[in-house]
């Protein structure tokens, strides 16, 4: 790897982090397009090293969530049961499917976050009555310093919303993905829980999902440090940095740019997986 | 506020401080030790490896001073860090009295031990 190449990847990792950070992503679902669309980087290995990068991203990020009080560590726990097993299913797949379909999986997914999370800012759904029962002991609560108020919630429809997180598993193990792309929208559109925990709590889980897909391509032989090395540099740099702007920055602002960047992404994926380069 | 609403709220903010720590912990040691591997890499003119050698061999290599080596533990301690943090995340729960939780880390724990183990099969 030339050092030009190795500037561009750490730089490449910087955006991804610092946007994924903000939005309670790994910044996987924006650093696997980038290495395979700019840096022409074989995408089985492009998804092993962003797992590694999604797990530096999330112990970076999270820390600073979880001080805030933006992550629910119970939720967190409790999701994590059925996504940690759909990750090792899913990384057991991609080791078995070619790249190109590994592009357009990950295309569809991308386009269907940006979707939802562009549904989710026109409906802004009712939050449940607060004192509604609590039968998993998840209510919470968080001071927003954006508004400087106190946003207390109670998560609902945990059942279904295990169920989706361990098909969010499966894609996350496939693509090197932590999931935040599927978990952010499924923890606030269905579950009704307020964007900045959602992100924060979603922040955590995805170091932890991550980790299953980490473990299995680096059994494989499937980790590069070529590319590891200079994406956890640009990792470490943006991580802290997107977490301290998603404290100020309005919500409604944070949607907006999480859907432009993720729907450019995916039309980009899914043409790549035609054979088609437009970047 | 109830003393037992107080006491909740004490022991979660207790809970997210040592979660929090645990993480930055584990960032701060993996960052001496890729720096440390990154810094000999460059002395010494090594190009960095394509593949990212087994545990075994990291040993083997640290014993030797391999720059290669040293940068492999450190991406091996970042990947550890997560995993660091749900043991603490569930010891807490249990010392707080919270069962529930605790059984539920402790499964979330197991479920990452199968994907490790898996993976050195």
């Amino acid at each position: 790897m030339d050092i030009s190449q190795f500037i561009g990847v750490m730089l490449a990792a910087m955006f991804a982090a610092t946007f994924g950070s903000m939005l309670g992503l790994g910044g996987g679902v924006f650093l696997v397009p980038l290495l395979t669309l700019f840096f022409d980087i074989d995408p089985r290995i492009a998804v092993g090293a962003s797992a590694i990068c999604v797990v530096t991203n999330s112990v970076v990020g999270s820390s600073v969530h979880i001080r805030s009080g933006f992550t629910n560590l119970r939720l967190s726990m409790l999701l994590q049961v059925t996504t940690a097993v759909g990750a090792i299913v899913g990384a057991l797949i991609a080791l078995r499917v070619d790249g190109s379909a590994i592009s357009l999986v990950l295309g569809l997914v991308l386009l269907y976050s940006a979707a939802s999370m562009l549904r989710q800012r026109r409906i802004n759904p009712a939050p449940p009555p607060i004192d509604a029962p609590d039968p998993f002991g998840l209510r919470s609560s968080f001071l927003d310093p954006a508004t400087k108020l106190v946003v207390s919630y109670l998560p609902s429809r945990i059942k279904p919303g295990l169920a989706i997180s361990g098909g969010a598993g499966v894609l996350s193990g496939m693509l090197g993905i932590g999931g935040g792309a599927i978990q952010v929208p499924l923890m606030n559109l269905m579950m009704k829980v307020p964007v900045k925990a959602a992100a924060g709590t979603s922040s955590f889980m995805v170091g932890m999902t991550a980790v299953a897909t980490a473990a299995v391509f680096y059994s494989h032989d499937e980790i590069d440090p070529t590319i590891v090395v200079p994406a956890m540099i640009g990792i470490f740099a943006g991580a802290k940095l997107g977490s301290q702007i998603t404290r100020r920055v309005q919500t409604q602002r944070l949607i907006l740019v999480f859907v432009i960047v993720i729907a450019y992404l995916g039309i980009s994926m899914v043409l790549e997986a035609f054979g088609i380069s437009w970047t | 506020m109830s003393i037992d609403q107080a006491h909740g709220a004490a022991d979660q903010a207790r809970l997210r401080e040592l979660a929090a720590r645990v993480l930055e912990t584990g960032f701060r040691v993996a960052v001496i030790i890729m720096a440390i591997g990154l810094t000999l890499a460059v002395f010494r003119q090594e190009a960095l490896p394509s593949t990212l050698e087994q545990p075994a061999a990291i040993v083997q290599g640290i014993a030797r001073g391999d720059a290669e080596a040293i940068i492999g533990l450190g991406i091996i301690s970042i990947i550890l860090t997560p995993f660091a943090s749900t043991i603490v995340i569930a010891v807490a729960f249990y010392r707080q009295g919270d069962r529930r939780y605790a059984l539920i880390s402790g499964l979330v724990l197991l479920i990452l031990l199968v994907s490790i183990g898996l993976s050195l099969i």
